[in-house]
């Protein structure tokens, strides 16, 4: 798992969260998808199914995170940045900004 | 001595005893403003997730849930939507932060876009957006203390005390900056959002003679179950609009981005952003959960505001009704401190400071962010006296949303596409910002002739044509299209300065392929 995982297109890894990601958005701001739940009483754990709604989506995302995060950790894309050293002085920033400007 | 004021003394020696134990002067103006870029998980974490969370969240938003049920959950979708979408950009914001120093949500569109008129119109928005919050904040606290005196104190000796209180407090923000924020934000976060969950958790168990439990939720009226646009006078797009600007907005709250840059690595920003989802999923749920299941109680419907004083004392008499006060009061001086904090370091790194010159070196600029922190407690402290007869504070933070969300392509779209200019930038933020603040002058809460959506919402659509259109209307000249590739090159995890200094827009990572 750990090897296919290492493996595996990092671009085509993000667009799967980011489908991911916009799925729960859609079902949270597009009136068609809410709308179904809204009014619903039936229960889910012991919550009604229109208050559960609004619960199971972000937990969706959040679930979908964390599994994000393992699959960054596998993959060693968290690391590295400590070898920067000490945060820059600007001068590189300067740099790339071009000092300013418009 | 009331239970209610001796836990609200214990709080405040115990705040100060953190304060006083982890003390250290900020002298340089990165340790001011970004702690260093030091800490872990778990600070990085909560610090973000008490970001969120305002004394008035427990009054208003808890009170706005008690009669409008389904309509209060929108908050726990658009905070996991909203710091969901801060995990995918906050590899490239951190590493833009530690790589060129910058200090401010603002710094970074100064560097993307190579403006200083970008960086200081995206800090002066961010500056509108916040003052409306602390006004409130000022306000909630002046409510903490009346009811910690059982009712008996004035409004204006309450505000005045509010004021005070906070005032003893700001005393160590001055001085010890972000440093001393992040680690009072752990205190006030295990008791506002992890001891309060807790409390919310029993309570829905029906453990030790809790008011509600989670039976109570099978029985609740049907209108507390439809969502505004389902019946009544607002249209379809409602709470769609309410999330979007929410998720939107959470990016944009110069208060949460602050947070990226303290900490250490990109993989404590991630995993710090994954802990404050889990914080604020379980928190969020868990009172909105115990609120509506209260709905139905005669003495939380006379008074909506204030749930949470009523469900505690039913649940616990005056040690818990205390324990309530102690709660809100920690998530106001949470919030207010990183609201004062983040206007101070904002008006002096990149207003004043923020030119092609600087005009002040660091430890001035820091002198002038503490001046700058007293004097926004004192507006805001007048604000809060002058509108506290005001009936409608809730929309007055609406309108904050409508206009902070109005950074969002620039700030979002410049992080993750190239092609975004300055001329788009700019013009996006002013027409989104004039956009929504004219439309909010006549329609303040919804616009029903676009079935319910808001005049922030229309602002954004407006934004969004605007940076996307002069992306296309006026291409990067060569060298530009260098420079900010060479910046989206520093954004990768392995880079190689001295090329991105020569404009090559090769990173290491890309190079090893």
């Amino acid at each position: 798992m750990t090897s296919y995982i290492r493996r595996a297109d990092p671009v085509r890894i993000e667009r799967i969260f980011w489908l991911i990601f916009l799925v729960t958005l859609l079902a949270a701001v597009v009136p068609p998808f809410y709308m179904r739940a809204s009014g619903a009483g039936g229960l889910v754990l012991g919550v009604p199914l229109a208050l559960a709604y609004w619960i199971i989506d972000p937990f969706i995302l959040m679930v979908a995170m964390g599994v994000y995060y393992w699959i960054e950790h596998v993959r060693g894309d968290l690391d590295g940045d400590a070898e920067d050293g000490p945060p820059g002085d600007g001068a590189v920033g300067d740099a790339l900004a071009g000092g300013g400007g418009s | 001595m009331t239970p209610s004021w001796i836990l609200i003394i214990l709080f405040t020696l115990g705040m100060l005893a953190i304060l006083y134990l982890t003390q250290k002067d900020s002298r340089s103006f990165d340790e001011f403003a970004v702690g260093g870029r030091s800490y872990g998980t778990w600070y990085v974490g909560m610090s973000y997730a008490v970001s969120w969370i305002s004394g008035t969240y427990y009054t208003g938003m808890l009170g706005l849930t008690v009669r409008q049920g389904v309509f209060g959950f929108y908050i726990v979708a658009f905070s996991i939507l909203g710091v969901a979408f801060m995990y995918m950009l906050a590899s490239r914001a951190w590493r833009w932060g530690r790589r060129f120093d910058l200090r401010s949500q603002p710094d970074l569109m100064g560097v993307r876009y190579q403006s200083v008129a970008a960086k200081r119109i995206a800090s002066v928005i961010g500056i509108i957006g916040i003052i409306p919050f602390l006004i409130v904040c000022s306000q909630a606290m002046a409510e903490v203390f009346r009811v910690a005196s059982g009712g008996h104190m004035s409004i204006m000796t309450a505000l005045f005390l509010g004021i005070a209180f906070v005032s003893v407090r700001q005393y160590w923000t001055i001085r010890m900056g972000m440093r001393g924020l992040i680690m009072t934000d752990m205190y006030q976060g295990l008791i506002c959002a992890v001891l309060a969950a807790v409390v919310f958790l029993l309570m829905l168990a029906g453990v030790g003679g809790s008011p509600i439990s989670l039976a109570d939720l099978a029985h609740l009226e049907g209108s507390l179950l439809r969502v505004p646009g389902d019946g009544g006078h607002y249209g379809p797009f409602y709470m769609g609009s309410q999330i979007l600007m929410g998720v939107v907005g959470t990016m944009c709250w110069p208060t949460s981005f602050q947070r990226v840059y303290t900490a250490s690595s990109v993989r404590t920003v991630k995993s710090g952003t994954l802990a404050s989802m889990v914080i604020l999923f379980v928190f969020f749920s868990l009172s909105l959960l115990v609120t509506v299941a209260a709905a139905h109680l005669p003495a939380v419907q006379a008074d909506p505001q204030g749930v949470l004083f009523t469900l505690f004392q039913a649940y616990g008499g005056s040690w818990m009704l205390g324990l309530a006060v102690v709660i809100i009061l920690a998530a106001n001086v949470g919030w207010l401190d990183g609201g004062v904090q983040v206007i101070g370091i904002q008006v002096a790194n990149d207003l004043i400071n923020g030119g092609q010159v600087k005009r002040y070196s660091d430890e001035k600029a820091t002198i002038i962010a503490k001046v700058m922190i007293v004097v926004v407690m004192v507006l805001a402290a007048v604000g809060a006296y002058f509108s506290f007869d005001f009936s409608r504070l809730s929309l007055f933070v609406q309108l904050a949303y409508e206009g902070i969300i109005q950074l969002g392509p620039a700030l979002l779209l410049g992080i993750f596409w190239q092609r975004g200019n300055r001329e788009g930038a700019i013009g996006g933020m002013l027409a989104g910002f004039a956009i929504a603040a004219g439309l909010s002058l006549f329609w303040p809460d919804d616009l029903p002739f676009l079935g319910s959506t808001t005049g922030g919402v229309v602002g954004l659509v407006v934004n969004l044509v605007i940076y996307i259109g002069c992306a296309y209307l006026f291409p990067h000249s060569a060298e530009e299209r260098a420079r900010v590739a060479a910046l989206f090159a520093a954004g990768e995890r392995r880079w190689v300065p001295a090329a991105a200094a020569r404009g090559d827009h090769v990173s290491a990572d890309m190079a090893a392929e």
